[in-house]
C-alpha cells in the first residue's frame, strides 16, 4: 500500500537512502536540505504504509535563467528513483504529475526539464508517451561513465517563438 | 596601556595582517604577526591573529590556547573575543563561538554581518532567546532591510511572542510595499501568508486564523498547503463540516495521500470510503471484510496483479496477515491460480512461497520457491525470496549465493546489488561486500563521503561479529559523524530561508534535526556501538588483570586459551582485507578505516565507559516505533547503568524495555527487566526522596512499580519453567506448579500471558528449531543450569 504525498523534512533522510539503493548519482544530505528549505512544495514522496518506509521519491528544483541565459522561469527535476520492489505501479509518475503541478501552478513554470540517460528505455517510455516531454537537446558524456544524455523538456506555457 | 598601543606604521601592518587573514594566508600571516610582535609584545589583538593564524597552519592546539590566553590578558577587547569565536567556531564548538561572539557584540563590536552569523549560529544551538535579541539588534541598525524584518518575526515566534510577531508582520507589509527596489515576487507572498495562517493557528489566535484564511486565499497559489492548514482550522474550533470540505478538496489534488483518507475519517467518522475506487484504499478497505465477502473482493483485488504480472503484490497485501482469519483464505486464494496459465501459476508459486514465510514455515517457503525457479530460472525476485527464506534458516552462504544470481540477471540494477551486499557481509565476506559496492562508485569515491549508512552499518556489524572492534567501532563512529554532519548543514540555511520566506520549512527543519536520532539507523549503531565498547572494556580489563596477579594453573590455562583466540583473529584479520582494501589509502586514512584514531582515545577502562555514556545519553531519550530495533539497544545499556550504578536512568531504562516488549522478544527482555529489578530493589528505601529531585523521570516511573517489582519475578520464574518445559518436550501446562497457575489467574496481567499459553498454536510457546531466538534462549538455560540448578 503505498500513499503519494509532500515531503516532509523527516523525509530527507530516507529519500538519501532510497536514491543510494536505485541510482548511482548520489548527493550527500545537504544537497536534499537545500532542495527542501527552497523548494518544499516540489519534493513528493512515495510511502509504503505497511511499513513506512519511503519508496519512491522526486527531488526537483527552479531556476530563474534558462541554459542559454535569457529569463525563463522553468522547473528542473534533479533525482527521481523508485525502488525495485515497487516498480510498475506507476508511481514515477503519480510523483511527477504533481511535482509538474506545483512547479505549474506555485511557481508559474514555463517548462520543466530532466536529464535522462539514452539507454534508460523505461524512463524514456515514462517521460516522453505518459508525461508529455520532447527531446531539446543530447548532451555528450554527460553522466560520469561517459553515457550521453538527453535534454528534456516540457511545456507548461506556450513555448517562445524562436528568433 | 602605552606601550601596547600602535603607531599609525603598525596601525597599516595591523590591517594588512587581517587581509591576510580575510585571504586566507596564513602562512605570511603567522611570519608577518610575529615580526609586529617583536615591537609590541604585550597587543593582546596582535596575538589574537597570531593564534589564528597558528591555529590554521598545523599548529590546531597552540593556536587555541593562545587565543584563550589574548582574551584571559584583555578581556575589554571585542577584537579578541571576535577572534577566539572564531576559532570556536571552527572547532565546531558553537555554544562557545556564541558566549564570545556576544562578548565581543558587548562590548563594542557593530559588524554586522558578526550580528547575522552569531543570530544564526543562536538558532543553531536552540537559543531563542539570544537569537531574538540579536535579531533586534539587526532590525534597529538596518530597519530599510525587508529580511531583518522577518528575521525579527520569526525570533518572536520561536520564543513563543505571537502578539510581538503579528505586531511585527503589520510593520513588515508596509517596508515590503516601500520597497520598490526589490519587489516582493508572487511565490514569496504566497509563502508569507501560509505562514501567517500557520502562525495564528499555532498561537490558538482561530479569529485571526479565520480572518487571515479568507483574506489570503486569493494570494495563495500553493492549495495543498492551503487546504491542510484550513483543515487544521475548521478541527480546531469543532467545526467538523467544514473540514470535510476542505479535506476533499484535498483528496482532488493528491487522491493517493492515505493521510487525506484518515484526516477524512477523524472529521467525519461515518464515512464510507469505499466509494474511493482506487488500490490504496480498495486495498486498506479489505482489512475489515470477513468470510466470502474477504474471498471475493481479494480475489476482485489480487487478479489485476496476475494480469499485468507485477511481483509487487506481496507487499500490498502483507497487513492482512495479522488477522488470522484471513490467512487460510489467501491461501486459497493463491491456489486458485495452479491451474491457470503458466505465467499464472508462476505468481502463485510466488506468493504461496511468501505466504508460507510471512506464517514463519520456512521449509515450506523454500520448498514453493524452488519449484518456481524450476518454472522460470530467470526473474530475480525470486532468487530474492529464496535468499531471505535461507537467512532465516541461517544458511547464510546460500542466502548469498542466491542473492548474487539474481544480481547477475540484471547486473545495470543497484538494488539487486545492495541487496547482494547485505547478504555478502551477512555470510562473514567481508572483500565480496567491498568489491560489489565498488561497481557502483564513480572512481575516487567512497560510502564515507557520501554518507551510506546503511553499508557502514551492515560492514560494521560484521566487523563486530568477527570481533575486530577497532574497524568494527569506527564505522558505527562514522555513522555518528553523519547524523553531525546532518545537523551542522542547517548552519547555511537559517538565513537563506529568512530571506525567501520559507519560514514554514525552517520550523520542519529545526523540529526534524532535532529529532535525527528518532533514526532506525541511529538507534542500531548506537546499540551495537556500546556493545563493541563493552567487549573493549572487557579485554582491557582482562589484559590488566593479568599483567597485575601471578598466575594460577587455572588462570595460565585460561590466558593460554585466550592467547590461542587472538592467534586466529589475527589470522582471520589477514584472510581479511578489513581496512577496506579497494579505497585508496588516502581514504582509509582519512576516515580512519582500521579504528586506530579512535582506539587511541578509548586505553583505559574510564575512556571506554565515558565513550558509551556518551552514545547512552542520547539512546535513551529516542524516541522510535520499531519496538524490535528499540528492544536490540536498549538492552546494551543495561549492564552498562548497572555497573555504574545509576538507579534512576535504571528506572527509566526499565520503563524503555517495557514499552517495547515484543511476542519474539519477551523472555530475553523480561531477563534484563528482572536484572533491572534486583539491582533497583536495593534502593527501596534510599531511592524515594532521590527521585523527588527529578521530577521527570517520576512521571515515567510506573506507579504500580513496587507491586510489578514482585510480579515480573515470579513471571520470570514461570518463564524458567516455559523453557524447562520445552526442553522436556512437556505440554507447558503439566510443567507449572500449582502456585504458578494461581498467580496467573490472580493477576490481569499474568493473566493475558495465561491465555496465551492455552493457544497451543501460539508461535512463542511452541518449539520451533528455525526460530533463533528460542534456541537462543534455551541455551543460555541449559548454560545456567549447569552451574546454577534450578
Amino acid at each position: 500500500m503505498v500513499s503519494i504525498r509532500r515531503a516532509e523534512m523527516q523525509d530527507l533522510q530516507h529519500m538519501q537512502h532510497c536514491n543510494l539503493w536505485c541510482l548511482p548519482e548520489n548527493y550527500t544530505y545537504k544537497y536534499y536540505l537545500y532542495h527542501g528549505m527552497v523548494w518544499q512544495s516540489l519534493l513528493y514522496v512515495a510511502e509504503d504504509i505497511n511499513s513506512g518506509r519511503i519508496v519512491g521519491y522526486v527531488l526537483a528544483k527552479q531556476d530563474e535563467e534558462d541554459e542559454e541565459g535569457t529569463k525563463l522561469e522553468h522547473g528542473h527535476i534533479t533525482s527521481l528513483s523508485v525502488l525495485r520492489t515497487h516498480r510498475k505501479l506507476g508511481l514515477a509518475n503519480k510523483v511527477m504529475q504533481s511535482t509538474h503541478r506545483d512547479m505549474d501552478k506555485i511557481f508559474e513554470s514555463h517548462y520543466v526539464s530532466l536529464h535522462v540517460r539514452v539507454s534508460n528505455r523505461a524512463a524514456l517510455g515514462l517521460y516522453r508517451d505518459k508525461l508529455g516531454y520532447e527531446t531539446f537537446d543530447t548532451e555528450e558524456k554527460y553522466y560520469a561513465d561517459d553515457e550521453n544524455a538527453y535534454n528534456m523538456r516540457k511545456w507548461f506555457r506556450k513555448k517562445p517563438e524562436k528568433q | 596601556m602605552k606601550s601596547t598601543e600602535l603607531n599609525a606604521k603598525q596601525n597599516n601592518e595591523f590591517k594588512s595582517l587581517m587581509r591576510l587573514l580575510e585571504a586566507k594566508d596564513y602562512k605570511k600571516g603567522l611570519k608577518n604577526s610575529e615580526k609586529l610582535l617583536e615591537q609590541v609584545p604585550d597587543n593582546q589583538e596582535v596575538v589574537s591573529l597570531k593564534a589564528i593564524f597558528m591555529y590554521y597552519t598545523e599548529e590546531r592546539e597552540a593556536g587555541l590556547a593562545l587565543a584563550y590566553q589574548a582574551v584571559l590578558k584583555n578581556l575589554a577587547s571585542d577584537f579578541c573575543w571576535h577572534i577566539y569565536g572564531l576559532i570556536q567556531k571552527a572547532e565546531k564548538n558553537y555554544i562557545q563561538a556564541v558566549k564570545c561572539f556576544i562578548q565581543a557584540i558587548n562590548k563594542g563590536e557593530e559588524n554586522l554581518q558578526l550580528i547575522r552569523d552569531t543570530a544564526n549560529l543562536s538558532i543553531h544551538i536552540r537559543d531563542f532567546e539570544g537569537n531574538n535579541w540579536l535579531r533586534q539588534k539587526l532590525l534597529n541598525s538596518k530597519p530599510g532591510m525587508v529580511v531583518n524584518w522577518v528575521g525579527f518575526i520569526l525570533s518572536q515566534h520561536l520564543i513563543g511572542n505571537y502578539a510581538g510577531a503579528f505586531n511585527t508582520i503589520k510593520l513588515t507589509e508596509d517596508v515590503i510595499k516601500k520597497d520598490i527596489q526589490n519587489p516582493i515576487k508572487k511565490v514569496e507572498i504566497n509563502e508569507f501568508k501560509l505562514y501567517q495562517i500557520q502562525l495564528a493557528i499555532d498561537a490558538k489566535d482561530f479569529q485571526r486564523a479565520k480572518q487571515n484564511l479568507l483574506d489570503f486565499k486569493n494570494d495563495i497559489t500553493d492549495l495543498v498547503s492551503f487546504y491542510e492548514l484550513e483543515y487544521e482550522y475548521f478541527i480546531k474550533i469543532g467545526d467538523n463540516t467544514s473540514a470535510i470540505q476542505s479535506v476533499k478538496h484535498l483528496l482532488d489534488l493528491q487522491p493517493q495521500n492515505w493521510k487525506y483518507y484518515q484526516m477524512l475519517q477523524k472529521a467525519d467518522p461515518q464515512v464510507d470510503l469505499s466509494i474511493y475506487n482506487n488500490t490504496l484504499v480498495q486495498g486498506r478497505l479489505l482489512a475489515q471484510k470477513e468470510g466470502d465477502s474477504f474471498l471475493n473482493s481479494f480475489l476482485q483485488f489480487i487478479d489485476p496483479f496476475f494480469q499485468k504480472s507485477l511481483p509487487s503484490l506481496f507487499r500490498e497485501i502483507k497487513h492482512l496477515y495479522t488477522d488470522p482469519n484471513k490467512i487460510e483464505i489467501m491461501k486459497k486464494a493463491f491456489e486458485t491460480y495452479l491451474d491457470k496459465s503458466q505465467i499464472e501459476k508462476l505468481w502463485a508459486l510466488m506468493l504461496l512461497s511468501q505466504h508460507s514465510y510471512q506464517i514463519k514455515d520456512y521449509n515450506q517457503s523454500l520448498e514453493l520457491i524452488n519449484e518456481a525457479i524450476e518454472h522460470t530460472a530467470t526473474l530475480p525476485e525470486l532468487y530474492l525470496i529464496k535468499a531471505k527464506t535461507l537467512k532465516k534458516l541461517q544458511k547464510f552462504k546460500e542466502a548469498y549465493e542466491s542473492a548474487d544470481r539474481a544480481r547477475q540477471l540484471d547486473l545495470a540494477d543497484r538494488y539487486l546489488n545492495n541487496q547482494t551486499i547485505k547478504y555478502a557481509s551477512l555470510a562473514n565476506m567481508i572483500v565480496v561486500s567491498q568489491d560489489l559496492l565498488s561497481l557502483f562508485l564513480k572512481d575516487g569515491s567512497d560510502p564515507y563521503e557520501l554518507q551510506m549508512i546503511w553499508f557502514e552499518l551492515n560492514i560494521g556489524r560484521t566487523l563486530l561479529r568477527l570481533n575486530y572492534l577497532g574497524p568494527a567501532l569506527q564505522q558505527f563512529n562514522l555513522i555518528f559523524k553523519h547524523f553531525q554532519e546532518m545537523c551542522d548543514d542547517q548552519l547555511e540555511f537559517y538565513q537563506y530561508s529568512i530571506r525567501r520566506y520559507t519560514l514554514r520549512s525552517l520550523l520542519q527543519m529545526i523540529d526534524a534535526i532535532d529529532k535525527r536520532h528518532d533514526a532506525k539507523y541511529f538507534i542500531q549503531s548506537a546499540g551495537l556501538m556500546i556493545e563493541g565498547l563493552e567487549r573493549l572494556r572487557v579485554r582491557i580489563q582482562e589484559q590488566r588483570k593479568i599483567e597485575q596477579k601471578k598466575l594460577t594453573p587455572k588462570e595460565k590455562k585460561l590466558l593460554a586459551k585466550q592467547q590461542q583466540k587472538e592467534q586466529e583473529e589475527k589470522l582471520l584479520k589477514e584472510q581479511f582485507s578489513i581496512e577496506g582494501h579497494i579505497f585508496s589509502r588516502d581514504i582509509q586514512k582519512r576516515f580512519d578505516l582500521s579504528g586506530e584514531q579512535l582506539l587511541d582515545q578509548l586505553k583505559t577502562q574510564e575512556d571506554i565507559i565515558k565513550m558509551q555514556n556518551r552514545f547512552a545519553q542520547v539512546l535513551i531519550h529516542t524516541n522510535f516505533n520499531n519496538k524490535e530495533v528499540n528492544f536490540q539497544a536498549f538492552k546494551q545499556m543495561v549492564g552498562l547503568y548497572i555497573n555504574q550504578q545509576k538507579p534512576l536512568l535504571c528506572a527509566k531504562l526499565l520503563t524503555k524495555l517495557r514499552n517495547n516488549e515484543t511476542e519474539q522478544n519477551r523472555i530475553v527482555n523480561h531477563k534484563y527487566q528482572l536484572m533491572l529489578i534486583q539491582f533497583l530493589n536495593k534502593y527501596q528505601g534510599t531511592l524515594l526522596p532521590y527521585i523527588k529531585e527529578y521530577q521527570q523521570d517520576l512521571i515515567q516511573f510506573d506507579q504500580q512499580f513496587w507491586n510489578d517489582v514482585q510480579i515480573k519475578t515470579q513471571l520470570d520464574q514461570i518463564i524458567k519453567r516455559h523453557c524447562e518445559a520445552i526442553i522436556k518436550e512437556k505440554p507447558f501446562e503439566e510443567n507449572l506448579e500449582s502456585e504458578d497457575l494461581q498467580f496467573l489467574q490472580e493477576y490481569p496481567q499474568a493473566k493475558v500471558e495465561y491465555m496465551n499459553l492455552k493457544q497451543t498454536t501460539h508461535p512463542f510457546y511452541k518449539y520451533d528449531p528455525n526460530i533463533e531466538w528460542q534456541n537462543h534462549q534455551i541455551k543460555e538455560y541449559q548454560e545456567k543450569q549447569q552451574t546454577q540448578p534450578l
